[in-house]
């Protein structure tokens, strides 16, 4: 799953209840800056960062990320699934 | 502060296509009612303004438009009119009647200044949150409301998080109503000084 762009508060528990809807194994790309930290959004209405509910593979940085950004990121995804896990980028807590 | 700030209403500027009209809630709805059979069949927008140092407390805007009679030919067809009244809304009587019976689109517009401001519309069909989540509590587009959201302590984060636990308010910083206030009459009293030598 690609989260790309801003997570509205609102949004959080529908995004959640996709990921748990995706069939196993399943691996989270969270694009640009918004989703994976809250982005220029530091407020009430945004979620600081997609990974305080979904747990997420690479983090693509950038507002908005450039295309090889995107694909440097789908590429090292394809590393993990090749390599069984998280390829060795971070470790599963 | 002391409650001696100006009124922004006072000092913005004339806009030349619309009248402003400024008007109490209790006469609100004849007015919109003989506004709407006098040819403003549109409401363009209703929106909500706090002033949090002064009385009444919140202003909500109507804007009308009153569309040309549709043209036979091009050269007939005129510029619309537009009309705009403030509301002054107290915070001790939070409320206003609705206006979903004469203009539909009222009913999302009064929602969204509920959930933002907490001014309740009587008679509202449906009266409940359209842009926050439903049990939120709070009205975010108030001037107290702090910019972060109420710091509070979260939910215990699955082990795969990666933020801290406690979600942070909006920290002191030195940007509050007053500080701005300050700084508005220093540049003023600068202003004052340069006079003469200008």
């Amino acid at each position: 799953m690609i989260v790309s762009g801003r997570v509205a508060q609102k949004m959080g528990p529908i995004v959640k209840r996709l990921y748990d809807q995706m069939a196993d194994p399943k691996w989270v790309i969270s694009m640009g800056a918004c989703a994976s930290s809250g982005g220029i959004f530091d407020n009430y209405a945004i979620i600081q960062g997609v990974d305080t509910i979904i747990p997420v593979d690479v983090y693509v940085p950038g507002c908005p990320p450039t295309p090889d950004g995107l694909l440097h990121a789908v590429n090292l995804i394809q590393k993990q699934i090749r390599e069984g896990g998280r390829g060795g980028i971070l470790a599963r807590a | 502060m002391d409650g001696s700030a100006i009124d922004p209403t006072v000092l913005r500027p004339p806009i030349e296509d619309a009248a402003i009209e400024r008007i109490a809630p209790a006469e609100l709805r004849t007015r919109l009612q003989a506004l709407r059979e006098d040819g403003y069949m549109m409401l363009l927008d209703l929106g909500a303004v706090d002033y949090p140092q002064r009385v009444p407390r919140f202003d909500v805007v109507y804007h009308l438009l009153k569309m040309p009679v549709a043209a036979a030919t091009p050269d007939q067809i005129g510029t619309p009119q537009r009309y705009r009244l403030l509301c002054g809304v107290p915070i001790e009587n939070l409320s206003l009647p609705t206006i979903t019976d004469l203009w539909r689109n009222a009913d999302w517009a009064e929602r969204e200044v509920f959930d933002l401001f907490g001014i309740t519309f009587e008679g509202h069909p449906d009266l409940r949150r359209i842009q926050m989540p439903t049990h939120w509590e709070g009205h975010p587009l108030r001037k107290d409301y702090p910019l972060r959201g109420p710091a509070k302590e979260r939910s215990p984060r699955p082990p795969f998080a990666n933020k801290s636990n406690l979600v942070a308010g909006t920290p002191p910083s030195g940007r509050t109503a007053e500080a701005l206030q300050q700084q508005v009459a220093l540049r003023q009293a600068q202003d004052r000084k340069e006079e003469p030598k200008a």
